[in-house]
């Protein structure tokens, strides 16, 4: 009798926790907007928010038809085509499935993204964003292009993903809210949208961002990705920022490179000059917050 | 005015007067001699010329670079004059890249940032050099239209070719 009950109770811890692994989060079936307004806000918010450089084609041309191999310590993943093709790409998302791909990692079916798509730093995007992304990605021409999968080792089920995101949020930290309008959007822009940690910010072994090192630099396989938090940038000025993200040009006229070179043609060159400015005055003032 | 350039000027006029022909006698025996016995260069020394050659006409492009640098930045005020005759500058360096690394010098002890890939991948790198000779021009052709915008908006893509050969061919 007491045995039954053990299992009984077991049975249902597992289940639950299944459920709380597992579970798609409830999310508002948001439709999404058609309006030209809506289409150009996401047009620009798809180049802020650098979806171009990673869903090139195999073959490296910008766009957004997926294939392109990203090396990392995990594998090399490949970025989906993204646009509405009915066969190979997103065609007939909704808002709310592109809410659960770029604010939970989600698939529409449930299955889970490799945080290779950094959804973790979407994740705080408001939903009129996400929609207006999803508008403008709709009202683009389709591409038929079936992408290859990702290389991966074997243990590398994306189902681990559902404890990887839970661990993940308890080691997130939370920056201090900012009072600062332009420095809120600098912070906007660059945490989230901009996903700028995603690459300067060192991860732990786990790949999980390390919360005591926002920005500070790392290596990635051979390359060096350079600390862009306020003590790497103390000596530059505000304008030596901004012309860095307009131009790519440092403070000693050489030029960055790599794949920062294509984050300043997609992404930061094609802000407006006050997002832009906005950044400058974040990420001159973005402290690390030691733990 | 007193200073160490006029005494300079000073004992150099005393040697004239008292050692001028003994000088020039002097002067003309070493040449023949220099013209008779000066061995060729040797092909080390053939190599670090190469890359004192290479060497300076980088220093000359970020030379001229600086100052549109700085309008780039909006710390010096916008000068069409000095963008214009720099970035024709910059166009011609650009042109003299590829010829300055046509001697090989892979096998000789220089102190240089070049990597060996330049000339076990002489295509990419050739391709890479053209690709700058065509932003470089595209800078100068906006500096000479005068346009403020196209002439610092020219400036991300020869960055960017000025950086994707650096990543790829010179050492850290």
């Amino acid at each position: 009798m007491g045995g039954r009950l053990t299992l009984a109770v077991l049975l249902l811890a597992l289940a639950g926790g299944g459920i709380w692994l597992f579970r798609l989060p409830a999310t508002a079936d948001a439709a999404l907007p058609r309006d030209a307004a809506a289409i150009e806000r996401g047009r620009y918010l798809v180049h802020a928010g650098g979806c171009i450089p990673c869903h090139a084609g195999a073959d490296g041309s910008a766009g957004l038809s997926g294939g392109r191999p990203i090396e990392s310590p995990f594998g090399t993943f490949r970025a989906p085509n993204i646009t509405p093709d009915p066969e190979t790409g997103i065609a007939g998302w909704g808002g709310r499935e592109f809410v659960l791909a770029l604010r939970h990692g989600r698939r529409p079916e449930g299955g889970f993204y490799f945080p290779a798509f950094p959804y973790r730093a979407y994740a705080g995007l408001t939903t009129a964003d996400i929609l207006d992304i999803g508008a403008w990605l709709l009202a683009q021409p389709p591409v038929r292009n079936a992408v290859p999968g990702h290389v991966l080792p074997p243990w590398l089920s994306p189902w681990l993903m559902a404890g990887w995101n839970r661990l993940a949020d308890r080691l997130q930290a939370t920056p201090p809210p900012e009072t600062d309008p332009v420095r809120a959007r600098g912070a906007y822009l660059v945490r989230h949208l901009g996903h700028c940690g995603e690459c300067h910010t060192p991860r732990n072994a786990l790949g999980i961002p390390r919360a005591d090192s926002e920005l500070a630099g790392t290596m990635l396989g051979e390359q060096k990705i350079e600390a862009i938090d306020a003590a790497a940038l103390a000596g530059w000025s505000h304008e030596e920022i901004e012309t860095l993200l307009r131009l790519g040009m440092k403070p000693d006229i050489d030029f960055v490179g790599g794949t920062m070179a294509e984050v300043i043609e997609h992404n930061t060159s094609q802000l407006t000059a006050a997002d832009r400015a906005a950044m400058a005055r974040f990420l001159g003032q973005a402290r690390t917050e030691r733990r | 005015m007193p200073g160490p350039f006029l005494n300079l000027r000073e004992r150099d006029d005393m040697i004239d007067a008292t050692s001028g022909r003994l000088a020039l006698l002097g002067l003309l025996a070493w040449t023949g001699t220099a013209v008779a016995q000066q061995p060729p260069p040797t092909p080390e020394q053939r190599a670090q010329t190469a890359v004192e050659t290479r060497q300076a006409i980088f220093k000359l492009m970020n030379h001229n670079m600086a100052p549109i640098g700085g309008m780039a930045r909006g710390t010096t005020p916008f000068d069409a004059a000095i963008a214009e005759r720099n970035a024709t500058r910059i166009a011609q360096l650009a042109d003299m890249i590829a010829e300055t690394f046509v001697p090989d010098t892979r096998a000789f002890k220089v102190e240089t940032r070049a990597l060996p890939k330049i000339w076990d991948n002489a295509d990419d790198f050739k391709a890479k050099a053209q690709d700058l000779i065509r932003h470089a021009t595209a800078l100068a052709a906006a500096a000479r239209s005068g346009d403020q915008a196209a002439t610092i908006a020219a400036l991300r893509p020869l960055g960017a070719a000025c950086s994707t050969c650096h990543d790829s061919n010179r050492a850290e």
